[in-house]
């Protein structure tokens, strides 16, 4: 009986990692201090930037909008609104930047 | 994350994940630089704490953007036009399986892979891949297609 194809691919994976040279991998501990070393010396510049100009963004649309409608309790509930909507870009900002980092 | 912690989720993941990367890069030499690669970014995401269960899917996710930001830079052209294997065979063992697989695009191979070697349904390689599940399910079939071609091409040769 022919074998069929998914067990076919299967068996040339495996043929071919059994042909692959023999390669040893770094211990979990050599890992762990490899990584804890670039955790600790990565460079500083950019790992806040993408927060800061967000913020930065949103405060400045922020005192924008309040200085353009500045008038008695509209312009209270529209700050209201509007700061809940800077806040919602800043947690937007940082889901979006997690997702990229990875 | 601790050590002992990093050590449990090393050991069970760093193999298979190495190999997945260099089956699919094709290169041992990449697979070495991805694979850190991959555990310094799961670190830095301050998502380190989850299960290991959890933490394996996101590890080959991490891997296959890092391929594929690879792929997109043009490193795998070179490895396309290749007449060796680019992963180094045994010298004793036959070498013709690899550079079956080799001639395979690298997006073919990776999607085999984890079908056949990880077992992964076409939900989990579309979380992975960050395919649509249609996608997958196409793309899976245009890679057996060639696989079978490829290998039936191998068998009528002996």
């Amino acid at each position: 009986m022919k074998e069929e194809l998914p067990q076919q691919i299967r068996r040339a994976i495996l043929h071919a990692e059994a042909a692959a040279a023999p390669h040893d991998l770094p211990t979990s501990r050599q890992a762990w201090s490899r990584l804890q070393f670039r955790l600790a010396y990565r460079p500083a510049r950019g790992r806040y930037t993408v927060h800061a100009s967000t913020l930065g963004v949103a405060l400045y649309v922020l005192a924008f909008l309040s200085w353009m409608t500045w008038s008695g309790w509209l312009s209270a509930s529209l700050l209201a609104v509007l700061t809940s909507a800077a806040a919602g870009a800043v947690c937007l900002s940082l889901h979006i930047s997690r997702i990229f980092r990875s | 994350m601790e050590e002992q912690a990093f050590s449990a989720l090393y050991e069970a993941t760093a193999k298979p994940l190495w190999r997945y990367i260099a089956h699919v890069s094709g290169r041992q030499d990449v697979a070495d630089d991805l694979l850190q690669e991959c555990y310094f970014r799961l670190l830095r995401s301050g998502r380190s704490e989850m299960k290991i269960a959890d933490a394996r899917p996101y590890l080959f996710r991490i891997a296959a953007n890092l391929l594929h930001d690879r792929w997109r830079r043009g490193g795998e052209l070179a490895l396309e036009k290749r007449d060796e294997p680019a992963i180094e065979p045994h010298p004793e063992k036959g070498v013709d399986t690899t550079r079956m697989l080799q001639s395979l695009k690298p997006r073919a191979r990776q999607l085999l892979w984890l079908a056949y070697m990880e077992e992964m349904t076409h939900r989990e390689i579309a979380a992975v891949t960050g395919l649509n599940v249609m996608s997958v399910r196409i793309l899976l079939l245009r890679a057996r297609r060639e696989a079978r071609a490829l290998l039936t091409a191998k068998g009528e040769e002996r």
